[in-house]
């Protein structure tokens, strides 16, 4: 395991099929509605979209990232309307390997977060953004505050 | 999990309580706009959801959000693509079958 995995997600399974058919249930729309989601609209190359409805309620939204049949898949991955794994937020990796007559399928989700640990992120970038745009004009954004966190406690 | 989350109160409910366990009392007064029974309906939500923990103190709750929701988060993602994976594979499989009868 690579230090990257840390915050990953890890699926793996075999199917009795060879890789270029099960490459086919993640870049064709008709089959990836066997297994996953309602209604599915594809783009399969590189910024193509992904879309697959599970119900009204989950929408799986992405990018395709790599398109490499019949051992790859990358794309962005995120729901609708949904904090946790809002679209563009996570990347799922999908290898497909030939063993025993058919299929080593792995998928790699990264970069989950929960809502508070993006918030945090968010509230950084802002603050720093912020500061950014006034330099930017000419004024003067005054000492960070981060640049000397309050010691002690309350 | 995602229901919970969806609501903007509950996810500054939840900052509230990520570092500091308050109880509903005070966590009401951060939300003046809101009725004491609806911050008790969405601290319901939060902690069946698993995102807040609570614990009684004498005639009081406390609440505090629980660590562990970066873990319950992956949890549930794992659980939905094991489950993913073998529809996946069930598909397949099957549609192979369909083709070749006689494989």
């Amino acid at each position: 395991m690579n230090v990257s995995e840390i915050d990953a997600v890890v699926s793996e399974i075999h199917i009795a099929a060879p890789p270029e058919v099960v490459f086919a249930y993640f870049v064709d729309p008709d089959k990836m509605r066997r297994w996953f989601g309602s209604r599915v609209q594809l783009e399969p190359r590189p910024g193509g979209m992904y879309a697959a409805d599970i119900n009204s309620q989950a929408r799986a939204r992405g990018t395709y990232l790599e398109v490499v049949p019949p051992s790859r898949v990358v794309f962005t991955f995120g729901w609708h309307d949904d904090p946790n794994i809002p679209p563009g937020s996570t990347t799922v990796e999908v290898t497909l390997a030939g063993e025993r007559e058919g299929t080593h399928v792995r998928l790699v989700h990264r970069g989950l977060q929960t809502p508070e640990m993006r918030e945090q992120h968010g509230q950084g970038w802002e603050h720093y953004v912020a500061r950014l745009a006034v330099a930017a004009a000419g004024g003067d954004p005054g000492p960070d505050p981060n640049a000397n966190p309050p010691q002690g406690g309350t | 999990m995602l229901h919970a989350l969806a609501d903007s109160r509950r996810r500054a409910i939840l900052r509230l309580v990520r570092h500091t366990e308050l109880p509903s009392g005070e966590i009401a007064v951060h939300f003046p706009e809101v009725t004491a029974p609806a911050i008790s309906q969405h601290l319901r939500v939060l902690r069946e959801a698993g995102l807040v923990s609570e614990r009684r103190s004498g005639t009081r709750r406390l609440y505090r959000a629980r660590p562990e929701g970066l873990r319950d988060l992956r949890r549930w993602v794992r659980d939905f693509w094991d489950d993913a994976l073998d529809d996946l594979k069930g598909a397949v499989e099957r549609d192979l079958q369909a083709q070749e009868p006689n494989a």
